[in-house]
């Protein structure tokens, strides 16, 4: 068992004047049998007054607008999580030649068995499937390891060679791809097998923070940041597997959100008005959390929004928006 | 009404005589199909005879003085659509048909009970599919049938909408089948469905135009659609209270229906809106105002659910207002329609409405649907690639007539076309057969006489949660092309007043 | 009243006004100008273009600035965004959006103004010269004060179209009567005598000349001139005229609101048309001119394009700070 510290911190500079800044987030990491979210806090500058929602993957939704004109929006999330040892995966789960039967399960689990945009079902995946099948021992839980270790051989783990919006077709052609990318290839060959899958969105923390007794801060900036994915496997459950890393996930995995993809758990999104463009930057810190928070409470702000000055006014009538 | 307007009138046009008998007519023929105004003995219905007798006694010339008059009106009232063909978008006068469509009472009614039925079942499988989801756990409804609708949101789980009411305005479309006389369910719209001014507006005219013969007919009228939809809309407010602020969220001037939103916006005296008027701040929605910001209570929306608010919906819509979606879900605003209720009326999720009403109600449908094949089920997928020239193919997300394939008359490699698009992408597809519309007596222009025509049927229904509350007939549409089964004002269809009678003649 | 409806109105009025000032500067110096010495040509023209305050988009379009192409650009030019033709068109676009808010007549006015305007061949009208043009501009422009003035109840949305209309026209004087001036002493061929043709036709241009005639019997003289455009309390083309009617538009429209005490100004809009008004109620012209004539003017131009500028943060584009 570890409990971890957490700062979360994106900021976004903008080369003009922006206003009316609306967002949305996915910070707070989740809660269940393994995991426990101690303590969280979202605060934001210019501030604002968040709200939040649980959505349909049960991920905590915070929301908050920004109305008045701004140059720069800080968004900092900090929580203090506890995270036990994960399960491991059983031997002897389901037959995969027993998977095509199980109609009811795969109607339950609809979702995370479609192809999706990021991970389409695609021809070229024939090859791992096979492989993977292969390597195990015909077994469901052992088909998901083996995939997830093939994918961790087969591809180049390469900054930079895939970018936000690439969907698994990138990765294939380069071979090479970030933990996003991993993810979604894992997701496409499990849900082809008929396995359900889910995209997980959290944090590694680093090997030394993780060790027992570590009191060490580190400061990683956006790399804590990761990915991975779920298998669901029928009469046994879920169990997490890292592609990136090549093996199921430890001690070290923070899960914050569930989704069929990444579309669905973007740690922040948002629309603003100005036409200034943006620079966006991440940092994450993660420590040993040695003293023991209460519960969580969200970030109130008393001081109503600042007035910000006012927007230049052309001779013409102002062009309005269509 | 006083003797003085019909006066009026007949100073105005040509006299009548009675060599003009039976001149608008000549050559009249039913053809193998159910005639709205004839019995297949050639005798006027009892409904009809009337209009019949009176059309029959005018020259074509007389005829032919009144649709100007009524042509004229629609101008000067500058009642118009656009249609966007050349990309401009330019607009048009939607064709409007002298004749009316005139319904017995005993037809009305049956209609009346089997649209409530229809309605509160759709209300019912909104509330299910957002909620509980109950139908699914029972296995009533593949679930697959759901998630794979693009019009299902995922984010309406879990909310709670004002009054539990999704289908505030109902646009249900109904054909009569020519084989048996029946009235059909071809496709409900719980959207956003428009048309209802074209209702009013085409009452209004023909009031102006055949104004005796209203005196002869109990048509019941339709003029208090815009209070009764004003009531639901002011009973939704959540901060209660006798003077909500309601606005009507339109597009802008550049959306086909706009003539419609600053009508509907008029006759219920509540604010016309585009996005940009509104703003949200704290989950509460405001309007700007010179008086500073003003909070917004209800809003009839005529934006689809994709634009409505860029920051969960489509980024790249201008049109809608971002943060509505939180303020909505907050309890803040209600909407009308819901979000979401595109789930409902997606064609292959329609195949269901029927097993829906035995579910939620425990009734028998009154009325039934269109034999449908859901191509997403390979046993009906392979008939129908079996059998595409006889059928109707629809999109499943669709509505206006778009994305559709008329089978008879399509040429080969329409056909071949769809083929490939139905193996593709099979969920996408419904496919039907052709049903055989019932045809109503319309003027041809061109060869100055009456011919059949086929026509639709879209009444409009309201719902407050309770009940339903449909204005008598609705809009029926008429494919004034000779031969010709599309509707779609998009397709060259038109429209006619619809009467329903309110006792016998 | 919702901001864009009296936004729209507003500029509804100032670009009729707009158009219609623009056509009676075009009509009266064309002809003035062809019985000028041919030399003197360029310069004169060149200025016409400058009232407008497009001098550097017309040489973007053309080589040389000589009646024709003065005229088109004026007149017909879409992409000048101050063109007769561009003006009439904004106009109806803002009509357009706002049709359930305005009369009937007032909708069929503006539409069929547009339609015949949009009918004009520029190469004809050239040929014809700009009276014809012209003069349907700046009856189309009466047409519409006289329908709206008798078919719309004089509420908020009334009072924005009079304040829009005064304060264009305010602007317009102010321009016409600098430009003039300044060719006046500037001017190589008409340096040292009073130029009495030019002065006609700057009142001509206003609409201002039988007014003249009947208020000071004398030849026109260049000070009265600017005495009765700048400062005359009742003619309806006066500076101080029109700034009186912007103070009563907008008094009307905050007193409408909660805001505005009785006696005291609600907005900056307002502060600033008292202020100036005051100013032009106890000025004297020969005081004006000794200050200096164009100072005066420039000065006041900038405070009309503030009061406009601070009506739209007032009332159309007011920081959204709830």
């Amino acid at each position: 068992m570890n409990r971890y510290r957490l700062q979360h911190v994106t900021l976004f500079e903008y080369d003009g004047p922006v206003s009316e800044s609306y967002n949305e987030v996915r910070l707070r990491p989740r809660q269940d049998e393994t995991q426990s979210c101690l303590s969280f806090r979202l605060s934001t500058d210019p501030s604002s007054r968040p709200s939040a929602h649980v959505d349909p993957f049960g991920n905590w939704v915070h929301r908050f607008n920004v109305l008045a004109e701004h140059r720069r929006l800080r968004v900092a999330a900090d929580s203090v999580v506890l995270v036990q040892t994960p399960p491991a995966i059983p031997a002897g789960t389901r037959r995969l030649a027993d998977l095509d039967l199980l109609d009811e399960e795969i109607d339950q689990y609809y979702d995370l068995l479609a192809p999706t945009a990021y991970a389409p079902h695609l021809a070229e995946l024939a090859g791992l499937m096979q492989e993977a099948g292969e390597r195990s021992d015909g077994s469901a839980g052992s088909y998901a390891l083996a995939a997830a270790t093939l994918i961790y051989e087969r591809f180049r783990y390469e900054k930079g060679a895939t970018h936000v919006q690439s969907s698994i077709r990138d990765a294939l052609s380069t071979g090479a791809g970030v933990c996003q990318d991993f993810a979604h290839l894992l997701l496409a060959v499990l849900r082809m097998r008929h396995l359900p899958a889910r995209y997980v969105s959290g944090y590694l923390v680093p090997r030394r923070t993780a060790e027992p007794g570590a009191s060490v801060e580190e400061v990683i900036g956006g790399q804590a940041s990761h990915a991975w994915a779920e298998v669901y496997l029928p009469g046994a459950g879920w169990f997490g597997l890292d592609p990136t890393l090549g093996r199921p996930v430890c001690l070290q995995h923070v899960r914050v959100a569930y989704g069929r993809d990444y579309g669905d758990v973007a740690p922040v999104r948002g629309v603003y008005k100005g036409h200034a463009g943006q620079r966006l930057s991440v940092d994450v810190q993660v420590r040993p959390a040695l003293d023991h928070e209460g519960c969580e409470h969200l970030a109130q702000t008393n001081a109503g929004p600042p007035r910000g000055p006012l927007p230049e006014e052309p001779p013409q009538q102002q062009q309005q928006q269509q | 009404m006083g003797a003085a307007r019909p006066l009026l009138y007949y100073r105005l046009l040509s006299p009548q005589t009675e060599e003009s008998r039976g001149r608008l007519f000549r050559g009249y023929d039913p053809g193998p199909f159910y005639d709205e105004m004839f019995l297949p003995d050639g005798q006027a219905r009892p409904h009809y005879a009337r209009m019949f007798r009176e059309l029959d006694s005018m020259a074509p010339e007389q005829f032919e003085e009144r649709r100007q008059l009524a042509d004229l009106s629609f101008l000067l009232q500058g009642i118009t659509f656009t249609v966007y063909s050349d990309g401009r978008g330019t607009e048009r006068l939607f064709p409007f048909d002298l004749i009316p469509r005139i319904l017995p009472a005993s037809d009305w009614d049956r209609i009346e009970r089997g649209l409530s039925q229809r309605v509160i079942a759709l209300n019912l499988f909104l509330q299910d599919i957002y909620g509980a989801q109950r139908i699914l756990k029972d296995r009533r409804l593949p679930r697959s049938l759901i998630y794979s609708c693009g019009h299902f949101r995922r984010e309406m789980i879990g909310v709670q909408v004002p009054g539990g009411i999704y289908t505030h305005v109902a646009g249900i479309d109904l054909v009569r089948d020519s084989r048996t006389g029946e009235f059909l369910v071809l496709e409900d719209n719980v959207r956003t469905p428009s048309g209802i001014s074209y209702v009013l507006e085409n009452r209004l005219v023909m009031t102006r135009t055949f104004p005796y013969a209203f005196h002869e007919h109990p048509v019941r009228p339709v003029d208090h659609y815009p209070t009764e939809l004003c009531q639901i809309l002011r009973s939704l407010s959540p901060r209660g209270g006798d003077a909500p602020a309601i606005v009507l969220l339109t597009p802008g001037i550049y959306n086909s229906a706009y003539f419609e939103h600053s009508f509907l916006a008029q006759q219920m005296g509540i604010e016309l809106v585009e996005g940009r008027d509104l703003i949200v701040d704290g989950e509460v929605v405001y309007m700007k105002t010179i008086h500073g910001l003003m909070r917004v209570d209800v809003v009839y929306r005529r934006i689809d659910d994709d634009y409505l608010d860029p920051l969960a919906f489509r980024p790249d819509s201008l049109l809608g207002v971002p943060g509505l979606m939180g303020a909505y879900r907050a309890g803040n605003v209600a909407l009308a329609n819901a979000l979401g209720n595109g789930v409902a009326d997606d064609k292959a999720i329609y195949a269901y409405v029927p097993e829906f009403i035995r579910y939620y109600l425990g009734e028998e449908p009154v009325l039934r649907n269109v034999e449908t094949y859901l191509c997403s089920r390979p046993k009906d997928l392979a008939h129908v690639l079996d059998h595409l020239p006889e059928l109707v193919v629809k999109a499943v997300g669709e509505s206006g007539g778009y994305g559709m394939l008329m089978g008879p008359t399509a040429d080969r490699a329409t056909i071949a076309e769809f083929r490939d698009r139905l193996q593709d992408n099979p969920r996408n597809y419904i496919a039907q057969p052709v049903v055989p519309l019932s045809r109503v007596p319309s003027y041809d222009p061109r060869n100055a006489a009456i011919a059949g025509r086929h026509v639709d049927l879209r009444p409009y229904c309201l719902f407050n949660g309770e009940k339903v509350v449909i204005v008598p007939g609705g809009l029926t549409r008429v494919a004034l092309q000779p031969g010709s089964l599309v509707v779609n004002s998009s397709q060259g269809g038109g429209s006619k007043d619809t009467w329903v009678l309110g006792g016998d003649l | 009243m919702l901001s864009r409806i009296a936004d729209s109105l507003f500029w509804i009025a100032r670009y009729m006004e707009r158009a219609e000032d623009t056509a009676r500067i075009l009509d009266v110096n064309y002809h003035m100008l062809l019985e000028q010495p041919v030399t003197s040509y360029r310069l004169r023209w060149d200025q016409l273009v400058t009232i407008t305050g497009e001098q550097e988009r017309f040489f973007q379009c053309y080589q040389e600035a000589d009646a024709r192409n003065v005229f088109e650009f004026l007149a017909f030019r879409r992409d000048n965004p101050n063109s007769i033709v561009e003006c009439v068109s904004n106009v109806r676009e803002n009509a357009r959006t706002i049709r359930d808010r305005i009369s009937r007549e007032m909708w069929e006015e503006v539409n069929g103004l547009y339609h015949t305007v949009s009918r004009f061949l520029p190469e004809e009208e050239m040929n014809v010269g700009p009276h014809r043009f012209c003069n349907l501009i700046k009856f189309g422009s009466h047409r519409l004060h006289g329908v709206s003035d008798d078919t719309l109840p004089h509420d908020e949305g009334w009072q924005f179209l009079q304040a829009g209309r005064a304060l264009e026209r305010a602007e317009m004087t102010a321009r016409i009567v600098d430009l003039e001036y300044q060719k006046l002493v500037e001017g190589p061929e008409t340096a040292g005598a009073p130029d009495n043709h030019q002065w006609m036709a700057v009142l001509l241009s206003v609409a201002a000349y039988e007014s003249y005639r009947r208020q000071y019997h004398s030849r026109i003289e260049p000070q009265r001139v600017a005495e009765l455009l700048i400062l005359h309390p009742l003619h309806p083309r006066s500076i101080r005229f029109n700034v009186g009617v912007v103070q009563q538009s907008l008094r009307a429209i905050s007193a409408g609101g909660s805001s505005a005490g009785p006696e005291a100004y609600a907005n900056e809009a307002e502060r600033l048309t008292g202020k100036l008004h005051e100013s032009l109620m106890y000025d004297r012209i020969e005081d004006i001119f000794s200050r200096g004539l164009h100072r005066f003017l420039v000065d006041l131009q900038k405070t009309c394009r503030a009061i406009g500028e601070q009506i739209a943060r007032t009332y159309f584009y007011y920081g959204v700070v709830a």
